[in-house]
């Protein structure tokens, strides 16, 4: 399991980013400022840093010079969202960057986006009797190989990925086809009727009421 | 045309003008003088050839009467021994023929009928140059005879000539020498203007802290020394809108940033509870935290309006007794201090100030606040007052925290927190002293901020005695 340290001062965001973190399978360390943030990452090996970047202490891209001596990749996660704030995190070091307000999906996606670029993730995912490899993204079903298009092994991997958790149709249609949904909730049911049938998860995927799908699956 | 060159111009031609006019003038007069002089020695010494033909003739027998030959002797001995013998000298009888003549000559004055003109002289021109020709009778016992003497000129008429010449050569020397100094001149005159003028170009192109050097003491060095001080003016009221946008950007982002932290929470958490099935406890810290941030959402704004509110109201001027608004303070702080358990000293000496009774509650308010805030558990405030000659002073005074020296100048920036953490915990917006200093502003009192870390922060206020307001 990934191990990640989120440093955050605000306590309300730090929960929230360690609940969805820990719901989405990792294990997760929370410190408050940057001196405590920097002790935890000499004590315990981390595989991901979230840092906010103003920070009392030790602010976020003294943390930042910390995790590149340790190799330690790094998310920003601060309010200042402005490009050249942007462009100066990322200059300085940091992999990637998330502005506040963020949406958790959005996070998980690049904590997992981040992970995978690192070769720190498992690039198998396993559903019931379904293995899915991200790398050479292909699903198996007991050993034998389903045919699934390119956007059906996206929308199974955003199931897998985020199993138990209600997606609204919004999130699915921008996460899978990357562009705004409009309304038009034709096309997600049409994709999740046929990769019902092609994995074998007719009761799996459930519908929510006036919200979309979810993926049952104990964890 | 540049100035430059009508500059040169203009004085080139006074220049050349003043040299021809007055050495014409000076060529004339003293050409006139010339032939005048000569003229009247031309009259003498006609006035003298005369008298002396005269009475050398009037001594003769009476019974000689070879007049005309003896005319002839007399002036050739004359003309020879006595006379200037530059001069041509004839000498006709009654009858107009020539009886003496020193030298063959063209003309004669008798022949132009110049008889009735006895002691006249003319200046004529002859092919072998300018001759003064005088003419006189001579009448005596001996009967009428004519003196004519022609002096020759000629040299006067050179001279002038050489010298115009010369004095054209001269002109020309004058002509190039001031045409040299003339420049120089103009460009040293135009040398300061053009340097203005290329620093006014250079100051148009955004150049601001050029300024030109002020040499001299003449009108363009007046005209240098506004331009700088425009220059000075327009640099200065410049920065200061610099630095207005400044503080606006820097409070838009700081507000933002403010806005945002709890915006995340309340969203990340309402995703949760709609996207997730959670567990009670999980749920109920969710809602809780919703709540929360909702809450500092709404402090915000309250502080917000509260802060616009004051930059476009005017404020309310009245009387204000101390003592009383020192009670109504303790009335409205007095339940949150008990919560922490701190106490509240209030010592306020008889007197009264001029102002808004609902802003400065909101002043105090805010200053105890702090002070709250930095205080531990069993704290203690302090708020005294006491009158002076000028005015009027407060303090408000904790054994809290104290502000770290480096941070005390930062505190009334707004959104700004020493400790940010800490001050989220106390439910503090950022905005508090950024609102008590726009409220002293606006009493035009006069506020003071000392603290020692660890030992507890004084803030003292200070209200002048007219009460005169800041028009801001």
């Amino acid at each position: 399991m990934n191990r990640i340290l989120v440093v955050e001062d605000e306590e309300a965001i730090a929960n929230l980013i360690r609940m969805n973190l820990v719901g989405a399978g990792y294990l997760c360390d929370i410190a408050y400022d940057g001196i405590t943030g920097a002790d935890k990452m000499e004590e315990n090996s981390y595989d991901l840093c979230l840092f906010d970047i103003m920070l009392p202490g030790l602010d976020g891209y003294g943390l930042l010079d910390y995790a590149k001596k340790l190799k330690i990749p790094v998310i920003f996660l601060t309010a200042k969202g402005e490009l050249k704030d942007r462009v100066k995190g990322l200059r300085a070091g940091a992999d990637d960057y998330i502005t506040k307000p963020f949406e958790v999906l959005e996070l998980l996606a690049r904590v997992e986006n981040i992970l995978r670029r690192f070769n720190k993730t498992e690039q198998i995912i396993k559903v019931k009797d379904l293995t899915i490899d991200m790398t050479s993204r292909t699903v198996k079903r007991n050993g034998v190989e389903i045919d699934l298009t390119l956007k059906e092994f996206d929308l199974l991997l955003l199931f897998a990925q985020n199993k138990n958790v209600a997606l609204y149709r919004e999130t699915i249609y921008e996460r899978v086809w990357n562009s705004l949904y409009i309304g038009d909730s034709r096309t997600i049911d049409l994709h999740i009727q046929r990769l019902r049938k092609k994995t074998g998860l007719e009761h799996d995927i459930e519908a929510v009421y006036k919200v979309g799908y979810r993926l049952k699956a104990e964890v | 045309m540049k100035l430059f060159w009508k500059l040169f111009i203009s004085l080139q031609a006074v220049i050349l003008l003043m040299f021809t006019v007055f050495g014409c003038f000076l060529m004339y007069f003293s050409f006139e003088n010339s032939i005048n002089r000569e003229k009247e020695r031309s009259r003498e010494e006609t006035l003298f050839f005369q008298y002396a033909l005269l009475t050398s003739m009037e001594s003769l027998p009476d019974s000689y009467q070879a007049y005309d030959m003896a005319a002839a002797e007399i002036a050739e001995t004359i003309q020879n021994n006595v006379a200037n013998s530059n001069n041509i000298v004839r000498v006709y009888n009654s009858r107009r023929q020539i009886v003496f003549e020193s030298e063959p000559r063209n003309g004669s004055l008798l022949e132009s009928g110049w008889e009735d003109h006895s002691g006249v002289s003319r200046i004529v021109k002859q092919e072998d140059g300018f001759f003064i020709e005088t003419f006189l009778e001579v009448t005596g016992k001996m009967g009428t005879y004519y003196l004519e003497i022609d002096k020759n000129i000629t040299y006067i008429y050179n001279e002038r000539d050489m010298l115009l010449s010369n004095y054209k050569l001269v002109l020309l020397a004058a002509f190039l020498a001031s045409m040299f100094l003339t420049f120089l001149l103009s460009a040293g005159f135009t040398r300061s203007i053009r340097r203005l003028s290329i620093e006014t170009r250079w100051f148009a192109d955004g150049n601001y802290k050029r300024r030109v050097a002020v040499r001299g003491n003449d009108e363009i060095t007046e005209l240098m020394k506004s331009f700088n001080h425009m220059a000075n003016e327009l640099e200065k009221t410049m920065n200061e809108l610099e630095e207005d946008a400044r503080r606006q950007e820097d409070f838009t982002a700081a507000f933002a940033h403010e806005l945002k932290t709890p915006l995340t929470s309340v969203i990340g958490y309402a995703d949760m509870l709609r996207s997730r099935n959670l567990s009670d406890e999980e749920r109920r810290l969710s809602a809780d935290y919703i709540f929360g941030q909702g809450k500092r959402l709404e402090r915000l704004s309250y502080k917000l309006m509260e802060l616009v509110g004051m930059r476009t109201d005017e404020i309310r001027r009245q009387e204000i007794d101390v003592q009383e608004l020192a009670e109504k303070i303790k009335k409205f702080t007095v339940q949150v201090l008990r919560k922490k358990k701190i106490t509240f000293y209030v010592s306020v000496a008889p007197g009264s100030i001029y102002g808004d009774i609902d802003l400065l509650q909101s002043l105090f308010g805010n200053l105890i606040d702090n002070a709250r805030k930095a205080c531990s558990e069993g704290g203690i405030i302090w708020m005294m007052g006491e009158p002076e000659d000028d005015g009027y002073r407060f303090f408000v005074q904790d054994n809290g925290r104290g502000i770290p020296e480096e941070e005390i100048y930062k505190i009334t920036e707004a959104f700004y927190m020493v400790d940010k953490s800490r001050a989220r915990k106390e439910g503090g917006a950022g905005i508090g002293m950024t609102l008590c200093k726009r409220i002293i502003e606006l009493h035009g009192a006069d506020w003071k901020i000392s603290s020692a870390e660890g030992q507890g922060t004084r803030v003292t206020v200070h209200f002048k005695e007219d009460g005169d307001m800041a028009d801001a």
